[in-house]
């Protein structure tokens, strides 16, 4: 629908929908005098205001006044509360620069049928709309669950927009474009223009992102969006390298996130959409850094990678200050038996120590978590002895829910050194330092120098841990840097260093 | 003490199809036993029935003479110190255990596996369990042999960032494990018997416990310890060196020929026989040895393979044994045949070589991995009367009686 009062201030009206509980979301454009303000109210049939519980404004390129020196215009998204009031009986009126429009939204030329105005309707106001959805909270959480489809009104046009790998890679006119994400909240983009195209602007990435229902979940669930606090692109020559992080911060972070992002690339919009596999922070960093560089980087651009990174660090560990727990004690006598976890299962050899350890890990209390590349089978054969032990996520969702249990961690090294220097029992559990579960959870997930809990592990037992770099060596200095500032707090039990039997 | 005395002897092999040291001094053992009135049963590993058994279903064990069996590996991790195959395990953990003797006691574990020996401990905790070391298998992963890769130089100990040198693709991780595997399961034995005292130092350095181990030689049979011994006094035979064993990298016929091409540069009478191996073998694991033995001619002779029953009357036929080996040894049963033979040894100066060889009372002593040195012992070794020196001193070898004296304790048996 559209109206004009004058030249410069006009509108459109492009759907009208019910929200529930008496709510409407109305969303157009609207075009007004340069320098003089749109306000834009709602009315009942008896004249009486009706309460704005949101408005959302956004820009809309595709609106163009015939004086743009004269005349700007704004994308809007609004939710107001109408009652009992039938549409019919609504009314928007808007006022600028002292002209008066009202409108009556009972006119049948405003769509009230959501799904299809979006599909139809530019993706970049359709952004827009998922940014003031995220920023309006329960008001707007209806538009995910329509249809009982994870995206509800937006699902016809999110399957379209462009599906990204996994891993970085070239994608439309991007040379590579990757995101990323950390089961710590960490988010995470790198975009390299491709040659020829041109550098791209720090300011011109958009991105939304967005928790899946975990499964089991109700059919009408839908996905949630996230909201990301920090978000700061650094350019690394023509690429960016981006960062920010999901809140809350300290929040278990869902394993299923979904993102969708626009960014311009040589004057172009690149659109995409992807299901990044939850890393820890250093497998984060390393693909996306590489991908940034590029083949064959220059000095120059490995000094502004560096650059980068460091600064986006530098963001990361002034958020995460103060929220690295500082404890890693010997057991009281007052603690319960702590809970065990192994890690550094890392291939069959250590399986068979596993099995042949097996009647002394039965004394430890259940469950036992193992991690470790070959854990799974450390599982089976403890298993097969009739002990109960976890793995992988299953093992990280014990830790969550054992909450302030003590963990005693404990490297399959150890174990056998142990075992070596006739220490066992005694080296199992009693007398090992502990941590609370969540305390452990929290310092690997923030703070973790690698994805198996065994690098958390060393760190906490105050042995070097340096992260495990492949693919872009010129991360590891300031990653090095960043995880030294975190754990600088940290008070470990026992000397630093490799010691036994190296 | 139930009787007859009961006594299972397990091994990596059985002589009837491996000629290894470690597999004849375990049927000589169970020869003893048995004419010292035991019951012996012997279980012995088969390469034969194990690939058998990678073709078809077949049994675990395999009877293959009166109270001897064999069994299948097959289902055994690739390097033969575990049990992939649980099912396999258990059933010759069933065996063993239904056979209710007093005693276990294992050659070697390679074959064996770590955890079938920690499973049988589990399932007969009343029986006495008792283990013959036989190189260095679990302390070194370099075939045992506690000989630097690199170069060849004899290894002191073994430290995980030391071995990182030899096996690269290692990690110290796995090494650590790896001998904490071993010693678990080899703690669990009861004796611990080393041929030689320098095995001992080694596997007790290793951390097996002091308190449990005993150095005792591996005996000859009854047999050949009855043979009279009558030291060859033919004119000449000073200048007559044999080799017996098999051709592998670990024998050294590489360095003894090469010496002996040196040594017959000054003393062209001298003659080798190597025994045990063909020309072909020796070529084909050393294929630059191919013109040095076409230039030697005649003065070098290929035994081939040799029987037990005949190795004393070989040995007799020669002037010196010579073990060139480029590893420790341990005790090798070619130095305990030929003291029963009543012929000298020509040595290596390292390990278990060195230790059962006394210098100039048993034999000569070279420098290990020396070929000049090696000739210069080939030559001091050709003057008869250095010889007839010797010979009168040599010690003779273990017997079944000394071997009986001594085992029948870990056995919890009296005598």
């Amino acid at each position: 629908m559209f109206c004009r009062v004058t030249e410069s201030f006009q509108m459109g009206l492009d759907a009208l929908a019910p929200v529930g509980e008496g709510r409407w979301l109305l969303f157009g454009w609207v075009m007004r005098p340069r320098g003089e303000e749109a306000r834009l109210s709602f009315l009942a049939a008896d004249g009486r205001p009706l309460p704005l519980l949101f408005e959302g404004r956004h820009p809309r390129p595709d609106v163009c006044p015939a004086r743009p020196d004269l005349a700007e215009v704004d994308g809007f998204h609004l939710v107001f509360a109408a009652g009992e009031g039938e549409r019919g009986d609504l009314r928007l009126q808007a006022e600028a620069d002292g002209e008066e429009l009202r409108v009556r939204l009972g006119d049948p030329s405003i769509p009230d049928d959501l799904a299809p105005v979006i599909a139809a309707r530019g993706w970049a106001e359709n952004l827009s709309l998922l940014a003031d959805a995220r920023r309006a909270g329960p008001l707007l959480a209806p538009l995910f669950t329509a249809q009982g489809r994870s995206f509800g009104v937006f699902q016809d046009w999110v399957a379209r927009v462009p599906e990204l790998p996994a891993e970085p890679a070239p994608f439309g006119s991007a040379g590579a474009l990757g995101v990323g994400v950390t089961m710590a909240g960490d988010i995470a983009l790198a975009l390299r223009p491709a040659p020829g195209t041109g550098a791209v602007p720090a300011d011109s990435v958009r991105i939304e992102a967005f928790a899946r229902p975990s499964l089991p979940a109700p059919a009408s669930a839908g996905v949630m969006p996230l909201c990301i606090a920090d978000w700061q692109a650094e350019p690394v020559g023509e690429a960016l390298l981006a960062w920010g992080r999901v809140e809350p911060w300290t929040a278990p972070i869902p394993a299923a996130v979904e993102v969708l992002l626009e960014a311009r690339v040589g004057g172009e919009g690149l659109w995409a959409r992807c299901r990044p596999t939850a890393r820890h922070l250093v497998g984060l960093f390393d693909p996306l850094a590489a991908a940034a560089l590029g083949p064959e980087p220059t000095p120059a651009a490995r000094a502004a990678l560096r650059r980068a990174l460091g600064r986006l660090l530098a963001r990361r560990e002034a958020a995460v200050r103060g929220m690295i727990p500082t404890e890693w004690r010997a057991p009281a006598p007052s603690d319960p038996p702590p809970l065990l976890l192994l890690t550094g299962i890392e291939e069959e050899l250590g399986v068979r120590l596993i099995e042949a350890l097996a009647p002394l890990l039965a004394e430890m209390p259940p469950p036992l978590l193992l991690s470790g590349p070959a854990a799974q089978l450390g599982q089976l054969a403890l298993e097969e002895a009739g002990i109960a032990a976890l793995v992988g996520d299953e093992a990280e969702q014990a830790l969550e829910a054992a909450g302030s249990r003590r963990v005693a961690a404990l490297a399959l090294r150890q174990l056998a050194e142990a075992v070596i220097d006739r220490r066992l029992p005694a080296g199992l559990g009693d007398g090992m330092p502990t941590i609370p579960a969540r305390d452990l959870l929290l310092l690997h997930r923030l703070a973790g120098p690698g994805g198996d809990l065994e690098a958390t592990r060393a760190r906490l037992a105050g042995e070097e841990a340096p992260p495990q770099i492949s693919a872009c060596p010129e991360v590891k200095a300031p990653l090095s840097a960043h995880l030294e500032a975190l754990w600088r707090g940290f008070r470990s039990p026992a000397p630093a260093g490799n010691t036994g039997h190296g | 003490m139930a009787e007859p005395r009961h006594v299972c002897i397990i091994a990596h092999g059985h002589p009837d199809h491996s000629k290894g040291g470690g597999e004849v001094a375990a049927l000589r053992q169970a020869q003893a036993l048995r004419a010292a009135g035991w019951r012996v049963t012997v279980l012995a590993a088969s390469m034969e029935l194990s690939g058998l058994a990678a073709r078809r279903p077949t049994p675990t064990v395999w009877r293959h003479a009166a109270d001897e069996y064999l069994y299948a590996f097959d289902g055994m991790a690739e390097d033969r110190l575990a049990w992939q195959d649980a099912t396999r395990r258990r059933a010759l953990v069933g065996f063993l255990a239904g056979l209710g003797a007093q005693a276990y006691h294992f050659h070697h574990y390679w074959r064996v596996g770590a955890d079938l020996i920690s499973a049988l401990r589990a399932a007969r905790p009343d029986a006495r369990i008792v283990m013959t070391l036989h190189e260095m298998l679990a302390i070194c992963l370099h075939h045992g042999q506690m000989v630097r890769i690199p170069g060849g130089e004899p290894c002191e100990a073994a430290a995980p960032l030391s071995c990182l040198g030899c096996f690269p693709g290692e990690t110290i991780e796995r090494l650590i494990i790896r001998r904490a595997l071993l010693l678990h399961a080899l703690r669990a034995c009861d004796h611990f018997i080393y041929p030689s005292a320098f095995l001992r130092a080694r596997y007790e350095a290793w951390g097996l416990p002091a308190e449990r181990g005993m150095v005792l030689e591996n005996p000859l049979t009854a047999e050949m310890m009855a043979r009279p011994r009558v030291p060859a006094e033919m004119p000449g035979i000073e200048t007559r060196f044999a080799f017996f064993g098999q051709a592998t990298p670990f024998k050294g016929i590489d360095l003894l020929v090469q010496a002996f091409a040196l040594a017959r540069a000054e003393r062209p009478e001298l003659h080798l026989t190597l025994n045990g191996t063909t020309a072909g073998a020796v070529i084909e694991l050393h294929p630059s040895l191919g013109p040095v033995l076409e230039e030697l001619g005649p003065a070098v002779a290929f035994g081939g393979r040799y029987g037990a029953r005949d190795v004393l009357t070989l040995m007799r036929a020669a002037g010196w044994v010579v073990l060139p080996s480029r590893w420790w040894e341990n005790s090798p049963v070619v130095i305990q045949e030929a003291k029963r033979a009543g012929t000298p040894l020509i040595v290596a100066d390292l390990g278990g070589m060195a230790e059962k060889v006394r210098p100039g009372l048993d034999g000569l002593h070279f420098r290990f991995g020396s070929v000049a040195d090696l000739a210069r012992a080939l030559l001091e070794a050709a003057d008869p009367a250095r010889r007839a020196a010797i010979v009168a001193t040599l010690a003779d070898a273990t017997g079944p009686a000394e071997f009986l004296a001594a085992i029948a304790p870990c056995y919890g048996a009296a005598d």
